[in-house]
């Protein structure tokens, strides 16, 4: 209603300010014209009083208020857009030992509720009676059942119970659930539980409830306990996936290798190899045996779930890639007569080699000589022989004396080199032969003062 | 002077730089030294070689690039009668080729003593090779390569298995001493004479040896 007054009343304004000139008894506020004063009075005292003013300065402080946050919402947009400088990283706090902390507590608290899950499971297999009603007193002695009058609704899934939905009690901590909400423990499973092998499995059979009824939970424990078990456990195909690489690293790493050795030097002709090499196939070719034994052994193992069966698929097939790509780069052996014959062959090679090289000597020679011919070749290669001057040795030289005899050589030789036009060999043989001749002269003289005295 | 280095020049060609070299053989008799150096100057080699006498004088040109290095070989006999012989010939000499047979350990040993005999009362800066010889019966070796090697090595020797017969590295190793020498301060001996040759030799051994 107020706000229809003030609707009317600001339209009023309005119009008074269209048309200035306002005459009579008018509220200095809203310029109404009342007509009468006291009219005016009252309608002063209602709408513009103090209260009215109050509400009025709030209603504008609020509006102030809210453009402010508004604007400063506008202004916090605009700053987001900014790329923050990177901050100095502040104290850093690890949570790691509160977490460490926490997790043992839970550990602790799930082992516990295991091992007595699983100890109440051992005290009830011990001396189970095998006649139903025996056994039942038997379970209700080891746990206490829970009193089955006050329970109205499964703890579990909140569903009421009634003729159709049963309690039924959980075996092992002795609560009530609904058929739903528990399980079914087999004897045999049990027995595995804690360790211990059914002795005389005709018994069990022979029951009419092989199995344990429990709740989910104390079901979930167990379960979880199993897994755990087992997840330590290697499947049973590693061991022989294990074998496997040990045969393919013997292979790859030694096998092979030697017989690469062995069979470079059989085809250099080595035929002393030849037994050593068939040994060495034929022990690369048992281990491939070994290699496909294993993974058809793998193959042939009971997988339960499907993943494991793919797995051993896989190791199957890949061990037959790899048997046929390590068949197929072991290269035929070559044959006794091969051998001897690259061994012949290497042999005639060598010898027509040694041929040629004194053939080569012939060549260079006749080569030298003909550069003589032909004053103005040039010397450019990188090392050439000339041909080399040699002097004969008379076999007639002999004396008791080695110097004498090397004098009469350089003698012969200095001749020789005469006869040659070798006079840089002619200087140098007299040479020595002059110091030969001193030589000579000091041992005479050594050996006249030595029989003087 | 002008007259004798005619004939001597290499093919007669303008005469670059001539090194002239003495280059003595040691080693036990019978290892293939005479065979080696026959290889090497002539290209031949004789099955049954006759054991030298005194000591043989050989020589040789090889061309390394621009340079004639000529070797004057004095190819010593092993027997144990003329071992008084073998100093006056290394003794002037700039380089040795020490040789023993791969078949014969013993060769080996005496090798060595020429080696150690050549360090004390040889010119100083001698260039020595060890050549192990009779590569082409390496089946009948006794001396082993790495052996050998090592022992080069350690004595700051040049060292090659060589085989007269099948001239493997026979050529090499004589290309190796040449490269080895010293070639800077070598003379034309067309217009120096020999003689100079000797006492420059002498005198690098003296600068060699005081550094």
């Amino acid at each position: 209603m107020r706000d229809l007054y003030d609707c009317l009343v600001s339209n009023m304004t309005e119009f008074a300010e269209e048309n200035i000139v306002l005459e009579g008894f008018l509220c200095p506020i809203c310029k109404v014209d009342f007509g009468l004063d006291l009219k005016l009075f009252l309608h002063f005292q209602e709408a513009h009083g103090e209260d009215q003013d109050l509400v009025k300065s709030f209603k504008e402080l609020f509006g102030k208020a809210k453009e402010k946050i508004l604007n400063n919402d506008i202004v916090k947009k605009e700053e987001r857009r900014y790329v923050w400088e990177p901050q100095e990283i502040g104290e850093v706090k690890s949570h790691i030992q509160h977490f460490k902390n926490c997790r043992n507590k839970w550990v602790e608290h799930f082992v516990m509720e295991t091992n007595k899950t699983v100890i109440r499971l051992e005290k009830l297999l011990c001396n189970l009676p095998q006649d139903p009603n025996k056994r039942k007193a038997h379970e209700k002695t080891i746990v206490q059942w829970l009193d089955g009058t006050d329970v109205k609704r499964c703890p579990d899934c909140t569903k009421s119970f009634n003729i159709t939905r049963r309690q039924h009690h959980c075996r092992l901590c002795g609560s009530i659930v609904c058929h739903e909400c528990s399980c079914f423990l087999p004897l045999s499973k049990a027995y595995e539980t804690i360790n211990e092998t059914i002795q005389n499995p005709m018994d069990f059979a022979s029951q009419s409830l092989p199995s344990f009824r429990l709740c989910i939970h104390c079901g979930q424990v167990l379960e979880n306990r199993e897994q755990i078990k087992y997840r330590d456990q290697k499947p049973p195909m590693c061991d022989y996936y294990d074998k496997i690489m040990e045969c393919k690293n013997k292979i790859e790493n030694d096998l092979l290798i030697k017989f690469n050795q062995v069979y470079n030097l059989l085809k250099e002709g080595e035929l002393s190899y030849l037994f050593e090499a068939n040994k060495i196939r034929s022990d690369i070719v048992k281990l491939i045996e070994t290699i496909d034994a294993l993974s058809n052994r793998i193959l042939k193992m009971e997988n339960n779930s499907n993943s494991s069966k793919t797995t051993s698929k896989n190791i199957k097939l890949a061990m037959i890639h790899y048997v046929r790509s390590t068949v197929l780069a072991i290269p035929a052996l070559p044959s006794h007569q091969e051998i001897e014959e690259i061994a012949k062959r290497k042999r005639e090679a060598l010898d027509a080699r040694l041929r040629n090289g004194q053939d080569l000597c012939m060549d260079k020679n006749n080569l030298s000589v003909k550069n003589k011919q032909n004053r103005t070749s040039k010397n450019g290669a990188i090392l050439k022989l000339e041909d080399g001057w040699s002097p004969v040795t008379n076999a007639n030289v002999n004396s008791d004396n080695p110097m004498v005899e090397q004098m009469n050589i350089i003698k012969n030789y200095i001749k020789q080199a005469k006869e040659a036009h070798r006079f840089d060999e002619v200087a140098s043989l007299e040479r020595n032969l002059q110091e030969l001749n001193e030589e000579y002269f000091k041992m005479q003289n050594n050996s006249d003062n030595t029989s003087d005295y | 002077m002008a007259n004798r280095a005619v004939p001597q020049r290499p093919n007669g060609q303008t005469p670059g730089k001539i090194c002239q070299f003495k280059l003595v053989l040691l080693g036990e008799s019978s290892v293939g030294k005479s065979s080696l150096v026959l290889r090497f100057v002539k290209g031949q080699f004789h099955e049954y070689q006759e054991s030298t006498i005194g000591a043989a004088f050989l020589t040789q040109t090889i061309h390394l690039n621009d340079v004639a290095v000529k070797f004057e070989i004095w190819d010593t006999a092993g027997q144990e009668r003329y071992h008084s012989l073998a100093p006056m010939y290394y003794r002037g000499a700039q380089a040795a080729i020490v040789v023993y047979d791969i078949t014969n350990q013993d060769t080996f040993e005496r090798a060595k003593n020429w080696v150690k005999e050549l360090q004390r009362q040889a010119t100083p800066g001698i260039v020595i090779a060890l050549a192990g010889n009779k590569l082409d019966l390496n089946n009948m070796r006794s001396v082993q390569t790495d052996e050998s090697q090592t022992y080069a090595y350690e004595n700051g020797l040049l060292f090659m298995e060589t085989s007269a017969k099948t001239s493997a590295n026979v050529t090499e190793i004589f290309k190796a001493i040449a490269e080895k020498l010293p070639k800077n301060e070598t003379t034309n001996a067309a217009q120096q004479g020999r003689r100079l040759v000797e006492s420059e030799a002498g005198n690098k051994s003296l600068s060699s040896c005081c550094k």
